[in-house]
């Protein structure tokens, strides 16, 4: 994970390059004391807090085939799950709902758009 | 980090500078006055910089107002997560170094606190869920559950740096918690006596425990009420004078039980329950006697979808005791909001915290069980009772408990979607993220506790696994061996199936193991686990030294009050 900047809530961040987000997988940064993870949809970049809504365990991205046998179906062509490290808990990389528990509630989702390649969020 | 000598930081009364910690962070405390935090409520997590305190409850109950507070306090302070315990007490997690003294501020502006909730104290005192409303209790116990919480916050100061362990106190009033009470070090299971006397049947010297599991014993048949205050001060008064101070692994009181055997143990308590008695006594708060409850009146009406382990009868006919199922015993800040919202609105105003890490919300009407229904559905909770499947019990584990070794949560995941225990929702099952007891693995129909277990000569995290349990027979499980982490479920599956073949109708899981012997489940389990599993429970020499028992001669002291 990178530390990337500092700002407050409310505030529009330039957080990473847009090539830093990795075509399948995600980037999670740090920002203003916030887990983000940046997640490619095409040629845009979604963001999503990474921090999960459980026990606030760090989240990761992980690929379907590494994310356990509760796993579900991919919902993306990519493949992917953001993934609780502490206790399992998965979460759609696209939509930040859950797909697997212990957590019970969906990862929140930022604005994110890219502004000459570099990906901006709107913390809020 | 070096280890915490406790009896060290005991003699030197468990000084801590919570300004310090305000102004400076935790970077500075040494091992003894992080657990002089202890007495604070106030306990080291596994993650550097932030903590968990535990909150006491009286009785179990959060009134709505605190309840919300709580949730402010949590979504502030807590990264919204709100954990509530086996004894009915809330924990909130990763309070920060700094803020943890306007946590502890912002819980006595609410009425709460975390006196006392951690370490070696009396820690919260429990007591039935159901009390003051429920059809199967003798009489409402609260009241004098109170009075102890009362006695032991204003003896706290002076008192947690003299006992050599932590002391557990419970009331019971209906079947389960009157069960419960055994697991207690003190055990209070309400009863009425000649002439209609309103008083406890006594029970001494039981914990789960990291180690040696055990059921109080009678102490006393019958204990008027107007003597519990002094029950609670003799019990300390000799649990001072000779506890295994110097040993907190052997300073349980069971483990001075087993020491000084139960009729020199007894005999010392009565000498001092007599001393006690002779004192001035405050007379107990009145309670209500109630009137045999009219069964059959009660029951000629019935909820919508009928009753339920999650809807069951008050005395007051027309109302429900409606148990929120709160999975693994999580919820958010959010979902703390909500229920104070609801209790407001068709309850009581008040939530109770059950020992089995659920949400009891007292006096809805027996009309409003649907729209309670469908308001717990949509923050993804339910009704404990048929719709729900697997009935767990879990601790918070690793990697946020500083003691945890495995991550029970994710195993408690696992099996909340166990084929088998879809069959059985009354089947209880118990996790625990280390050998202590914060999930009670030992009192479950199936109970797993969490560790570096040796598997065919390799050490892996695992779990020991434990059958049998069921506090209805006064019967602790037994460990039939270990599996590492990912054969929870299945491990699972094979002891349902067991039990499925072999039990007769009706049988718990503890009554077929002792029924057939628990070879039976173990050669199975071999069968399905052949080369990666191990039969009984880690060897002590892996599992952490288990001392003999024996008292210095100095701590052999004459008895002595506590102030």
């Amino acid at each position: 994970m990178t530390v990337r900047a500092t700002a407050p809530l409310g505030h529009l961040v330039d957080t990473a390059p847009v090539d830093e987000v990795p075509e399948e997988g995600a980037l999670v940064i740090e920002v203003a004391g916030r887990r983000i993870a940046l997640v490619r949809d095409g040629s845009s970049v979604r963001a999503l807090d990474a921090t999960c809504t459980h026990a606030a365990g760090p989240v990761e991205a992980v690929p379907h085939a590494h994310a356990g046998p509760r796993g579900g179906a991919p919902s993306t062509a990519r493949g992917c799950l953001l993934v609780c490290t502490w206790h399992g808990a998965a979460f759609d990389e696209a939509t930040g709902e859950v797909r697997r528990g212990p957590a019970r509630k969906p990862l929140r989702r930022y604005a994110a758009e890219v502004v000459d390649g570099v990906v901006r969020v709107t913390l809020t | 980090m070096p280890a915490v000598d406790i009896p060290r930081a005991k003699r030197a009364g468990l000084p801590v500078d919570l300004e310090r910690l305000t102004a400076e962070g935790d970077d500075w405390l040494s091992p003894e006055e992080r657990y002089a935090l202890k007495q604070h409520g106030v306990c080291a997590q596994a993650q550097p910089g932030v903590f968990m305190i535990r909150i006491r409850t009286a009785n179990g109950v959060l009134r709505s107002a605190a309840a919300r507070g709580l949730a402010r306090l949590a979504a502030t302070y807590g990264r919204g997560w709100v954990h509530l315990t086996t004894r009915q007490q809330v924990e909130l997690h990763h309070v920060e170094a700094r803020a943890v003294t306007t946590v502890l501020a912002g819980l006595a502006d609410l009425g709460l606190t975390s006196s006392s909730t951690c370490g070696h104290a009396v820690r919260g005192v429990m007591s039935c869920p159901d009390a003051g409303t429920g059809l199967a209790e003798p009489f409402d116990c609260r009241p004098d559950a109170e009075a102890v919480q009362g006695a032991i916050l204003a003896l706290a100061p002076g008192l947690n740096h003299r006992l050599p362990q932590r002391l557990n106190i419970a009331f019971g009033g209906c079947p389960d918690c009157r069960a419960h009470a055994a697991t207690n070090d003190l055990g209070f299971v309400s009863t009425v006596g000649e002439d209609d006397a309103l008083g406890y049947e006594l029970l001494l010297g039981g914990s789960l425990g990291r180690s040696a599991p055990t059921l109080a014993r009678q102490a006393v048949e019958f204990l008027p009420r107007a003597d519990v205050l002094a029950a609670v001060h003799a019990l300390l008064d000799v649990f001072c004078a000779h506890g295994n101070f110097d040993q907190p692994n052997k300073a349980r009181l069971k483990f001075l039980v087993r020491e000084l055997g139960w009729e020199a143990f007894h005999a010392l308590f009565c000498e001092a329950l007599e001393a006690r008695r002779a004192g001035d006594r405050p007379a107990p708060s009145p309670v209500a006697t109630p009137e045999p409850a009219d069964v059959a009146r009660i029951l000629a009406a019935s909820p919508p979808g009928g009753w339920s382990s999650g809807v069951r009868p008050m005395r007051t006919a027309g109302r429900a005791l409606a148990t929120v199922r709160v999975p693994l015993g999580d919820v958010d800040a959010e979902d703390l909001c909500r229920l104070a919202e609801l209790t407001d609105r068709l309850a009581d105003g008040t939530l109770v915290c059950t020992p089995r890490q659920n949400v009891t919300l007292r006096g809805v009407p027996l009309a409003a069980i649907p729209g309670l229904r469908d308001a717990l559905g949509d923050l993804g909770l339910g009704l404990d009772g048929p719709d729900q499947a697997a009935d767990l019990r879990c601790c918070t584990g690793g990697p946020v408990c500083a003691l945890a070794l495995t991550p029970a949560q994710a195993a408690a995941e696992a099996l909340r979607a166990s084929p088998a225990l879809a069959r059985h929702g009354t089947l209880r099952v118990a996790l625990s993220g280390c050998n202590n007891a914060c999930a009670q693995q030992q009192i479950a129909d199936i109970g797993f506790s969490g560790g570096k277990v040796t598997v065919r000569g390799e050490s892996v995290p695992g779990y020991q696994v434990w059958v049998g349990g069921d506090l209805s027979a006064r019967r602790v499980g037994q460990v039939v061996g270990r599996i590492a982490e990912r054969d929870v479920p299945a491990v699972t599956e094979a002891i349902v199936g067991t039990w499925e073949a072999l039990g007769s109708h009706g049988e718990r899981i503890g009554d077929t193991v002792e029924r057939v012997g628990s070879g039976a489940f173990t050669a199975q389990i071999e069968a399905v686990f052949a080369g990666r599993w191990e039969p009984g429970p880690e060897p002590p020499e892996h599992a952490g030294p288990e001392h003999a028992v024996v008292l210095p001669e100095d701590r052999r002291l004459p008895l002595v009050e506590v102030a």
